[in-house]
């Protein structure tokens, strides 16, 4: 029972003050909530009822400020004001959009652990994506590790159990030669950190034997202290086992790894900031290798259908685990009999431990001894803690002691909805970029510049680390994340094999840019999801079989201005998903990424959003590489170039903030796309790479070095908007990081074809692929520039040093 | 008739599924096995004509990569192996599975006799994925016939370097022809890293016992079995049927079944 | 029995490459921590429990070493009196309750040995440090080679 002040007679403030003091993290209406309740049973919340409570409705498993009540508004810069209410975001954005789309292959989504979809009926492809920023940023290597072994589990418990068959990872860290900035609970440099996430996510990749075969590092200033760490995996199962149930009477059954003090506080924990006195049992460090044993087990006991639902134990533990699947039902756990790692544990420790690499079942009692005698024959710990009601009570027990006693229905859905504010207004930001004296830019300067943003962080070579990851695993990876003879090329997207008995696949990809939010959220998500598809689009995937995932990290939610960035780029990915027809399938948020410094100075992390997208491929051999493939074929541009500097890497070498973000036009991108993929279709394409980071300079450097050939490219034949024309300025050509727009290589002989698929629609031919190792331009004033390959690959490969 | 593969799995195996893929593409019946399976007596080696050891993190590459399960095989599955090798039935262990065999005293010599090399630490220092090209140096192993004298192939360990306990016994191999591959560049020649991937003396990639029927190399064939494995096969026209690793595989069904005849 | 505990240190042959020394000497330059010969890294583990130093050095020779490029110290721990030793010797080891898969391996590796299973066993990582003042020994430990919330140092003295 609870010590202290008698939790039914205390003034609000006394709660407020155990909360903080429990670390509970509950506001005031959730505390009084809690206390109206346990007044009606005439009895105060035992010491496990009120950790439940606070777990469940915490941040991180309940997603208060996504599903809450939201009182937006906009102002623009002549002052205009517009305000909307959104009862639950997340409905009435990313879910609508899925809703209204009404594509026949969404299986399964925001329902289960991950979300399903299945392209032939027989076959199903689970996806998640997920972050673990905060355990990250206090120990790299554990809290990146388990981040990764959280969302493996999640695929695990889609639907009755997916096979893990790909993971993409996507970090973003402060520039790695920043200076240690003071440590503050436990905070460590920017270089340990990036070590730690790396070494964190490969070890456990490798060790699961699933292939890491997509990802990127992103570098910014905005990340200090608060690196995102975003490990997602793709999974396969059988339609027939997508539906999972529990019926009253079924046993609850743990498997995987004995239970510590790990991570306890671990779910409140994310809604604190980082300050100082963390208690050492938040940080876990995982053992993929249980993990790896209780999935190879868990597959075999699938197969022979001996369980009727399975979910993860991530945060939160068996509470949450237990707590969701007998969300209708009702549960009643017996504690005493969960394998500990070691002794001293009070009750609710057991109940709420967050203790790596654990499962729940529900199995049907005729099939437990079956059960058991597998996952013994693997080594691996399977127990039975239980039974699922009929009544919908939770009902925990230790030994003859009730420690929780609680309804189902007011667990998940007793805490009240929180009401917030949020407001965006633009920056006020130069639409032009400066100009030194009125005059053109100089010749060597743009020569200079390709170099320089070759080897900014973000841009440069990551060759040294994807190779310390095993992409090719499983044997499944028939595009992998560096293509071209040597290897040397960064994929755009991963294509794996489903099976060894056909040829169809997936392609996975992910789009981000935080940079952009600084001019603008909206762009800034219309441009992750953009980039997300094209990315597909570019190994030959269609637009018409795309599934997405959303991940939002955000700075804290309670200011209405952090909070407005995050609304506003929901905003787009309702637009933007809706007019490619693109459903979400499923998403996560993390908030509260900030840190306050010793002056008390608050720095919150730019609004974030990682889109993660995953197509359906009919015949993997039909897929396409970024790799320049002969000398004699011929190069295009697909898709217009903007004026649109603003954000752009070339802004960020030459420490400019001007200039206009890049903005999205679905009415001009999404024709463009259908073609696209029309004409890979036909095998018109030979190489195909999406310009991103550094615009057409970088995409035609990338596939020159990639396919160590040459290529030859004259911007005035590209396929440019009157402003950027008008101008002259070869830099623009080159640096504007307008969305919608690929460097593809056809062969001669299918030219005709080509232009003629692509009447109407900004798509030209301006040179071609050549022998001789160079990449040679010709700008709109008419200047040819040339730089060696030799020159670009040492400042590519320079940019990220081990 | 029916080649009954072995594919001997344990805790923190990995690529057991493709593997067995690749041996039923090449005409064996494929069982995966865990080694718990022959530790507790339910199942015997000799139940099986061909037996591979796959690759993967067996007890996570704890202690050392593959050393807990050489024990395993060395201490607690010792006579069963001996009679299964003395009985000729081919053996092929893949880059963890080479470590075991290796560490287990299988290779190069006969079970039970001291190690005279061992498999350690890439030169780099980190785990390296990346293909590159094998030479194939010893025509006493069945296991190489019909292999093309170069050909591509895809490493990924962090342990992979051979290092023999002496110049000598470098040397004494490579007279009795247990050195089966090395890694080269495309043109077949000795180039370093990258394409000697982890320093391995004498680029040493994969070796045989004397008798020539235990194979253990690092490299993965059963990552090139089928043609889109290939690192870069968009470029390759045209696309050859098979990835030369399904050849290796062929081979050792084919030696199978000429021994159990 | 008495609960002893055996500790065995693991660590490279003279002449047989170590990476993690010659990364962890990098690392103390660019820190300007000051004069250092070199650093020699290894692994230690305590035995602990039904450990006799027979036992201690069986499991040493057939599990915990590798013949070719390691060789091995076998010492009971607190047995006191260190041996004149020119380097500062720091481990560093999972804290109580952080996974130690490794220590479990150990176990297991027993098991199959059939020699007596130590009741616990613990792994660290062991960095040897010749030419070093020990104070900065002690911060090059705690900034660069572990995390205070997973680890605990144990420094030799010097």
């Amino acid at each position: 029972m609870l010590r202290g002040p008698d939790f039914l007679e205390a003034s609000p403030m006394e709660l407020a003050a155990l909360s903080r003091r429990r670390r509970l993290s509950l506001s005031d209406p959730e505390l009084a909530a809690i206390r109206q309740h346990f007044k009606r049973l005439g009895r105060n919340p035992t010491e496990a009822e009120l950790e439940t409570l606070a777990q469940t409705w915490s941040e991180h498993c309940k997603h208060k400020t996504f599903r809450g009540t939201i009182d937006h508004v906009e102002r623009d810069e002549l002052g205009m004001e517009r305000r909307r209410r959104y009862g639950d975001l997340l409905k009435e954005t990313i879910m609508r959009a899925t809703d209204e789309i009404r594509a026949p292959w969404c299986v399964s989504v925001f329902r289960d652990n991950a979300g399903i979809v299945s392209f032939d009926g027989r076959r199903a492809v689970a996806f998640k994506v997920e972050t673990h920023n905060h355990p990250s940023a206090l120990e790299p290597y554990g809290g990146a590790g388990t981040g990764l072994g959280g969302v493996i589990r999640d695929v695990l418990g889609a639907g009755l159990g997916a096979r893990p068959i790909a993971n993409t990872d996507v970090f973003c860290f402060a520039p790695l030669e920043q200076k240690d900035v003071p440590r503050e609970g436990g905070a460590l440099s920017a270089r340990r950190v990036f070590h730690g996430v790396v070494s964190g996510v490969r070890d456990y990749g490798n060790r699961m034997g699933i292939p890491t075969v997509n990802g990127a590092v992103c570098f910014d200033e905005g990340f200090s202290q608060n690196p995102l760490v975003f490990c997602g995996t793709a999974g396969v199962l059988p339609v027939s086992a997508v539906r999972k149930e529990v019926r009253p009477g079924d046993r609850i059954v743990m498997v995987g790894g004995r239970v510590g003090r790990d991570g306890i506080h671990g779910a409140t924990f994310s809604s604190d900031n980082l300050s100082h006195g963390i208690p050492a049992s938040v940080v876990q460090i995982g053992n993929p290798i249980v993990q790896k044993k209780m999935m190879d087990a868990l597959l075999q006991a699938r197969e022979k259908g001996l369980y009727r639902a399975v979910t993860d134990c991530g945060a939160g533990g068996l509470s949450s685990a237990v707590g969701e699947m007998g969300e209708q039902s009702g549960a009643e756990v017996q504690l005493e009999d969960v394998p500990l790692k070691y002794e001293g544990l009070a009750p609710w420790e057991i109940w709420l431990s967050e203790s790596q690499e654990r499962m729940v079942l529900a199995v049907p009692p005729q099939n437990l001894e079956a059960l058991k005698a597998l996952f013994s024959a693997e080594d691996v710990l399977c127990v039975d803690i239980g039974f699922f009601r009929n009544d919908g009570r939770l009902r925990v027990l230790y030994g003859q002691e009730t420690i929780v006693d609680l309804p189902a229905d007011f667990l998940h859905n007793g805490a009240p909805r929180r009401h917030l504010s949020s407001s965006w207004s633009p920056l006020r930001i130069p639409a032009e970029w400066p100009r030194k004296g009125g005059r053109a830019r100089r010749e060597e300067d743009v020569r200079e510049t390709l170099l320089e943003i070759l080897s900014s962080p973000t841009v440069a070579s990551k060759e040294w680390i994807v190779r310390q990851y095993d992409h090719e695993v499983q044997g499944r990876t028939v595009l992998k994340p560096l293509v071209g003879p040597a290897g040397r090329g960064p994929g755009d997207a991963a294509v794996m094999r489903l099976d060894w008995e056909t040829h169809a696949g997936v392609a996975l990809a992910n789009g981000l840019n935080p940079r952009y939010s600084r001019w603008d959220p909206y762009w800034m998500a219309a441009s992750a999801v953009d980039e997300a598809v094209r990315n597909l689009i570019a190994v030959g995937a269609s637009r018409d079989h795309v599934a997405l995932l959303d991940n939002f990290c955000g700075g804290n939610p309670n200011e209405p201005k952090v909070l407005g960035e995050l609304v506003r780029a929901a905003q787009a990915c309702y637009d933007i998903a809706r007019a490619y027809g693109t459903p979400f399938i499923s998403g996560k948020d993390s908030l509260f990424n900030r840190f306050v410094d010793k002056k008390g100075a608050r720095k919150d992390i730019p609004t974030t959003l990682l889109i993660s997208a995953l197509a359906w491929m009919d015949d993997v051999r039909r897929a396409v590489t970024m790799d320049a493939k002969k000398a004699g074929d011929l190069i295009f541009i697909v898709g217009l170039t903007r004026d649109e500097l603003g954000g752009s890497h070339y802004g960020l070498v030459k420490n400019i903030v001007a200039g206009r973000v890049p903005r999205l036009y679905p009415e001009e991108t999404a024709p463009l796309y259908d073609a696209l993929s029309e004409a890979m279709e036909r095998g018109w394409v030979t190489a195909c790479h999406d310009c991103s980071e550094g615009g057409l300079g970088v995409a035609l450097a990338e596939m020159a070095l990639a396919g160590e050939l040459g290529i030859y490219a004259d911007l005035r034949r590209a396929p440019l908007d009157g402003a950027v024309w008008d101008d002259s300025r070869t830099d623009k050509a080159l640096f504007s990081e307008s969305n919608g727009r690929f460097v593809v290589e056809v062969p001669p002989r299918f030219r005709r074809y080509f232009l003629s698929r692509f009447e109407g629609m900004p798509a030209a031919c301006v040179g071609e692929v050549r022998e001789g190792r160079k990449l040679q331009t010709v700008g709109l004033e008419g200047k040819s520039r040339a730089w060696a390959l030799s020159d670009l690959a040492a400042a590519w490969t320079g940019g990220v040093r081990p | 008739m029916t080649v009954r593969a072995v594919v001997l799995r344990c805790a923190g195996t990995n690529c057991d599924e493709e593997t067995a893929a690749a041996l039923r593409r090449a005409g064996a019946e494929p069982s995966r096995v865990h080694v718990n399976r022959f530790l507790e007596g339910g199942r015997r080696l000799n139940d099986y004509d061909l037996l591979v050891i796959p690759g993967g993190f067996s007890y996570g590459d704890d202690i050392a990569s593959g050393k807990v399960l050489a024990n395993q095989l060395s201490h607690r599955l010792k006579d069963q192996l001996d009679e299964f090798i003395a009985r000729r039935k081919p053996v092929i262990g893949i880059c963890n599975g080479f470590q075991a065999l290796l560490k287990g005293g299988f290779l190069p010599g006969r079970a039970g006799v001291s190690v005279s090399a061992t498999l350690t630490d890439n030169d780099s220092g980190k785990f390296e994925c990346r293909w590159t090209f094998l030479r194939t140096s010893s025509g006493k192993c069945p296991f190489v016939r019909g292999l093309p004298a170069v050909f591509p192939a895809p490493v990924a360990h962090g342990e992979g370097k051979f290092v023999p306990e002496s110049e000598a016994g470098l040397r004494t191999l490579e007279k009795q022809g247990q050195i089966v591959f090395r890694y080269v560049n495309e043109r077949g020649q000795s180039d370093g890293y990258p394409w000697n991937p982890n320093g391995s003396r004498g680029d040493v990639a994969g070796i045989c016992n004397r008798e020539g029927n235990v194979l253990g190399l690092m490299p993965h064939p059963e990552r090139y079995f089928y043609p889109q494995q290939h690192s870069h096969w968009t470029r390759i026209r045209p696309l050859p049927e098979h990835g030369v690793g399904l050849q290796i595989f062929k081979n050792a069904v084919r030696y199978a079944a000429q021994v159990a005849s | 029995m008495a609960e002893e505990t055996w500790r065995v240190v693991v660590y490279r042959r003279p002449g047989c490459p170590d990476h993690r020394g010659r990364s962890a000497e990098k690392d103390w330059r660019a820190a300007r921590l000051g004069p250092l010969k070199r650093i020699r890294t290894g692994q230690a583990y305590d035995l602990t429990g039904s450990v006799t130093a027979p036992t201690a050095r069986a499991l040493a020779g057939k599990l915990l070493v590798d013949a070719v490029m390691q060789e091995a110290e076998v010492r009971g721990v607190g047995a006191g009196g260190k041996s004149a030793r020119g380097f500062c010797r720091a481990v560093i080891w999972p804290r109580q309750g952080v996974t130690d898969s490794v220590g479990e391996t150990v176990r297991l590796g027993a098991r199959d040995l059939r020699l007596p299973v130590p009741d616990k066993v613990r792994a660290g990582a062991l960095f040897d440090f010749w030419g070093a003042a020990p104070r900065k020994v002690r911060r090059f430990c705690e900034t660069h080679l572990m995390n205070d919330l997973v680890h605990r140092l144990e420094l030799e003295k010097c």
